[in-house]
């Protein structure tokens, strides 16, 4: 089994982009992948809502969500792997430490809020466009209410007989009078 | 969960060891499967409680049964190594909805186990045990799916086993009584005889609760279907059935709400009817009682007459007189009570 060819596929299938244009720059902005998503999250483990530095950590997560975001600039496609120096960092990290600062804030407060319209978009058209297939029986897909109504039906069934059971055993006691209150007065 | 459903779910985890859901998007479909306990044990010797995030992969991985067609229950350990990585780099949001599937899977399951007792009881679970006799559930020549040995028992199957083993039991244990009473029967036949009807009796009112179990799937279940056909309030049935434990139960609730079968609405009326009776026989009394008091107000039963005196009493008992003949002295009486009404209305202000 190839598994970085079933990694690319589930990728495509679920890859989602956006061009923008600010400033007169164009951005390619995707989705970060789970584990991108998970890294760039676990800062809210720093969250302290009585610590002043509460904004700051907010800020640095928009930041960072908004530069795994960015997958080309003016069309020009970012690997995932950047040589920087003699080191080798994610493109993430390198977005983050070489590109942004570079930005203006206004500019990478408009990507972020793309970038958050992105990941509803997608989340929306995953969610709606899945189709699940419960694996059941044909002679088991009854609905629900309608096997109540069967077995409730087939409880009257019973209770009808005892019923009538009892309907015979009134009509010897019928003899006797007991069939109906107004009997014993 | 209905019954059908959660035999359905039954008879999967039991007879291939898991239950499953495809998810089909766009070109990819991942069926998803339930996670034995063993399984869910091995993840977290995976990931620490803390990592949220590698636990929720690597249950993702240890969960997925099949991709595009391709088994990943086969050689397993590298296998889940490599769908880890090819999670990780999913995007969140379809993570989000194979978690998803994947905890209402659990879910159903966990709830389809409750109708385990009922499930035990059908003739298809126990045709299936007799051929497996519970052993090698997992092999693969058994649920017809490659690498299913490697994921070892779970709950519900290891409870099935231990209901079916202790069922076994009871046959065995009824058979061995059986050559019991057919020995003692040589000494005491009318005892035996007794006993065998007793025991018979027995045995026909468990076999008859079983049989109800297996199409309620289990008692929770009974009483809520009973109680639907017999109406919430049970007004449906003469006499609400107390043949079982359950619906002694079921009856006791009822009367604890305050409702009442046709039974009880016959006595109620009957009751209703007594009192009025009763009622009415006390007002006809009164009404005679008032007339009476009436008449003696008006002096009727006085006028004319007077009362006989203790020395006419003494002489009519030494038979000196008869009381027939004493006179009355009805104008004086009569004159007395207008002088007293002329006396009494002359007081008044």
């Amino acid at each position: 089994m190839d598994f970085k060819k079933l990694c690319n596929e589930i990728k495509k299938e679920t890859d989602f982009r956006k061009e923008v244009v600010i400033n007169g720059i164009s951005f390619t902005i995707g989705l970060a992948s789970a584990e991108q998503d998970a890294t760039v999250n676990s800062i809210y483990a720093q969250l302290d809502e009585n610590s002043d530095a509460s904004s700051e950590i907010f800020g640095d997560l928009r930041r960072r969500q908004t530069a795994y975001a960015i997958k080309a600039i003016k069309g020009e496609e970012i690997p995932e792997l950047v040589e920087v120096g003699d080191k080798v960092v994610e493109r993430g990290l390198y977005v983050l430490e070489e590109l942004l600062p570079s930005l203006p804030g206004l500019m990478v407060d408009a990507l972020f809020a793309v970038v958050t319209d992105l990941k509803a978009e997608a989340k929306k058209k995953i969610y709606k466009e899945v189709k699940f297939d419960w694996y059941e029986e044909d002679k088991l897909l009854i609905d629900d209410d309608e096997e109540d109504v069967e077995l409730a039906e087939k409880a009257e069934a019973d209770e009808k007989a005892k019923q009538a059971e009892l309907a015979e055993m009134e009509g010897s006691e019928e003899e006797t009078g007991v069939q109906d209150p107004e009997q014993f007065e | 969960m209905k019954v059908a459903r959660a035999y359905n779910i039954l008879t999967n985890l039991i007879q291939q060891g898991f239950d499953a859901v495809g998810l089909r998007y766009h070109g990819i479909y991942i069926v998803l499967k339930t996670l034995s306990s063993k399984e869910t044990r091995l993840v977290k010797y995976h990931a620490s409680e803390d990592d949220t995030f590698s636990m929720r992969v690597y249950e993702l991985a240890y969960a997925t049964f099949m991709i595009n067609g391709d088994n990943f229950l086969e050689d397993r350990s590298s296998n889940i190594k490599n769908l880890v990585e090819v999670y990780k780099k999913a995007t969140p949001a379809f993570l989000d909805v194979l978690q998803g599937a994947l905890n209402e899977l659990q879910a159903n399951a966990a709830e389809a186990t409750e109708y385990l007792e009922g499930y035990s009881y059908t003739d298809k679970s126990r045709g299936y045990w007799t051929s497996t006799k519970g052993s090698g559930l997992l092999l693969e020549s058994t649920t017809g799916i490659q690498g299913t040995s490697s994921l070892g028992i779970n709950t519900t199957q290891a409870a099935w086993v231990i209901r079916n083993d202790i069922m076994d039991g009871e046959v065995k244990q009824d058979r061995d009584f059986g050559n019991s009473l057919f020995v003692a029967s040589a000494s005491n036949p009318e005892g035996v005889k007794k006993t065998t009807q007793s025991v018979k009796n027995s045995r026909e009112m468990l076999d008859t609760d079983r049989a109800e179990l297996a199409m309620y799937g289990n008692a929770e279940n009974r009483r809520r279907i009973v109680a639907l056909s017999q109406g919430k309030d049970g007004k449906n049935v003469w006499t609400a059935d107390i043949g079982t434990a359950d619906s002694m139960v079921a009856q006791l609730d009822r009367e604890m709400q305050g409702y009442r079968d046709r039974h009880d609405l016959f006595i109620e009326k009957h009751e209703k009817a007594q009192t009025d009776k009763i009622r009415a026989a006390q007002a006809e009394d009164a009404r005679k009682a008032k007339e009476l008091r009436d008449k003696i107000k008006n002096q009727e039963v006085f006028q004319g007459h007077r009362a006989v005196t203790k020395e006419e009493m003494d002489a009519h008992i030494r038979g000196e007189i008869d009381l027939k003949q004493v006179d009355v002295v009805g104008g004086e009486a009569q004159g007395m009570f207008k002088r007293g009404k002329r006396v009494l209305s002359a007081r008044r202000p």
